[in-house]
């Protein structure tokens, strides 16, 4: 009876190691990301815009 | 002037200290001040460690009780992580991304300078830019204060033409030209 293939057993080693570099790459990466996120700079305020409420664009005349 | 004198990139990341309890709440993360004059407006803000993300809440100047080399004080700040506090100056400042880092810096009659490196804060309960380190120009590197009458924009910086005379190497040659510059304002 034939019997079923099997892998060396150093396959799973490598497939093991591969999984392990990807997770790190990947926390890597999230790492530097979070950390550009959180690099502070300083900053100017913009200059304020005058508020502008619905219904006081007039010609020119006060309303009531 | 009042105030111990500091850059503004040292003041990113230094911890905000809330004096009810001694606690670190949070993070300086952008620092966001007025051009026209040059208080600081408020701060945005970063959890504690090196693992964590930014805080929705922002911290305005209103709740700060002083501005320190090693640390940002406030009385009071419970719940910060919990209810945001949002302020739509800071909020606005942050979004636009308007950085005064490159700045160009040119004189009144159009020389240029340099390029700003960094600001110069002087700390304290009403803290407020000073000053800059700016680089690059023909002038050298250095620390030259804020005009009292120039203007500072998103792109440039404009300081009156004697300026380029009163750059300094250090924060102490730029605090003895900040001294002058009040003894002939007064």
């Amino acid at each position: 009876m034939p019997q079923p293939a099997t892998h060396e057993p150093g396959f799973y080693m490598i497939a093991l190691l591969i999984v392990l570099l990807i997770l790190a790459a990947a926390v890597a990466g999230w790492f530097l990301y979070n950390q550009s996120q959180r690099r502070g700079k300083v900053l100017i305020s913009p200059p304020e815009r005058p508020s502008r409420q619905p219904g006081t664009e007039t010609n020119g005349e006060e309303q009531p | 002037m009042s105030g111990s004198l500091m850059r503004g990139n040292d003041l990113v990341g230094r911890p905000v200290v809330d004096l009810t309890n001694g606690e670190d709440v949070a993070e300086v993360r952008d620092v966001v001040f007025d051009p026209q004059g040059g208080l600081l407006t408020g701060f945005t803000l970063n959890e504690r460690g090196s693992w964590t993300g930014r805080l929705q809440a922002v911290l305005s100047i209103d709740r700060v009780s002083s501005v320190g080399t090693g640390a940002v004080l406030v009385a009071g700040l419970e719940g910060l992580e919990d209810s945001p506090v949002t302020d739509d100056g800071i909020n606005a400042a942050s979004d636009a991304n308007d950085e005064v880092t490159d700045d160009l810096v040119v004189t009144e009659s159009g020389r240029t300078l340099g390029t700003v490196r960094d600001v110069v804060i002087a700390g304290g309960p009403s803290p407020r830019v000073v000053g800059f380190e700016i680089a690059g120009g023909d002038v050298g590197g250095g620390f030259i204060p804020m005009s009292r009458r120039g203007a500072v924009s998103a792109s440039a910086l404009v300081v009156p033409d004697d300026y380029a005379d009163r750059l300094r190497n250090d924060l102490a040659g730029l605090a003895e030209q900040l001294g002058e510059l009040d003894k002939e304002d007064s």
